[in-house]
């Protein structure tokens, strides 16, 4: 016990030091909500493992945050292939016939137009633990895609939270 | 025994009994085949039946021409509605590994791919990451026929290998 609050306050002090307010990638700049703190992909899932029973990697080619030490976010960058490009639409009936097939409910599943950039929006849960999803329409064969997780107490604010990041990332369109 | 769905020729849902046999009289199966109506893509499941022969005693006891036979041969095949998948066996205790992992959770076991899915953006990247050691993946879309091996290329990108016409 005493180790793990050494290591959380650790964690804590070093998020602390690390807060970024905007990423940006090969498509899109992103306003980061102000309470994201940037943390690497190790001490996500190390930190991530202690606190959720669910799996938490993170996307590839991205940045993780937590958000106050309740929201474990994922940001990252999809590179599509001939193989992987498809609409938003596609997407969503194969992510929902997944689910489907693993007798595993979900609580969202949306295509939604946010500030002119359409997003797929799904969220699922297992037992108190919920997970939202996001997947913006592709440019130049690339999308932005993330991920949070969040307990059922934080789950208003982690909708307010993705709310406020899905307004706040603009496409590099041409 | 197995049990899959098929799409009738009167154009009903179907539940087919197949059997896995491996003798003379019987036959040596070398393939299964169902279709997912509800148009879902392979299953974690599905991959484990490719393991199934391995309960037949005839199979196990018939030394090693039979299991290699049986390892180069054997096929998993699934019907989508946009797509047909063939699962093959490419390193058989990589598979059986896998397959003692999810018999021991499968409810976690199916958490990792379907996690898996979602961060690559795509049921099929997402189940290859899972299964690439263990089984070769092929799959034509329903219009073409043309069978395609799934892989990744050096920047990690899903790719679909036409083989030598």
């Amino acid at each position: 016990m005493k180790n793990y609050l050494m290591i959380l306050a650790g964690l804590i002090l070093a998020v602390g030091a690390n807060a970024q307010s905007k990423i940006s990638n090969h498509i899109a700049e992103v306003n980061l909500p102000k309470s994201s703190k940037n943390v690497t992909m190790t001490d996500f899932e190390t930190y991530g493992k202690r606190k959720f029973k669910r799996d938490l990697k993170p996307f590839d080619n991205g940045k993780t945050f937590i958000v106050d030490d309740a929201m474990f976010v994922s940001i990252g960058e999809l590179q599509k292939s001939a193989a992987t490009k498809k609409s938003l639409e596609k997407w969503k009936r194969q992510l929902e016939a997944l689910y489907k097939e693993m007798g595993q409910p979900w609580d969202q599943s949306e295509i939604d137009t946010i500030n002119g950039t359409r997003f797929y929006i799904f969220e699922e849960h297992r037992d108190e633990e919920f997970k939202s999803l996001f997947y913006s329409e592709d440019v130049d064969d690339k999308s932005v895609s993330g991920f949070i997780v969040y307990k059922l107490k934080d789950r208003d604010k982690a909708h307010t939270y993705l709310s406020d990041l899905l307004k706040n990332i603009k496409l590099k369109k041409q | 025994m197995r049990e899959g769905t098929v799409l009738s020729s009167d154009n009903n849902i179907k539940t087919v009994k197949q059997f896995v046999t491996w003798n003379e009289h019987d036959g040596f199966t070398i393939g299964l085949i169902h279709s997912h109506p509800a148009g879902t893509q392979p299953s974690a499941a599905d991959v484990f039946t490719l393991l199934d022969p391995l309960k037949i005693p005839n199979l196990v006891n018939g030394g090693a021409t039979a299991i290699n036979y049986y390892k180069t041969n054997f096929s998993v095949t699934v019907v989508v509605y946009d797509a047909t998948y063939v699962l093959k066996i490419r390193d058989i205790t990589k598979l059986q590994a896998l397959q003692r992992e999810y018999a021991l959770n499968n409810r976690a076991f199916n958490e990792k791919v379907s996690s898996a899915i979602a961060i690559k953006g795509d049921y099929d990247a997402g189940f290859l990451s899972v299964f690439e050691n263990a089984v070769i993946l092929y799959k034509a879309g329903a219009k073409d026929n043309l069978f395609k091996a799934a892989k990744f290329d050096n920047n990690g990108n899903l790719i679909l290998i036409q083989p030598c016409l």
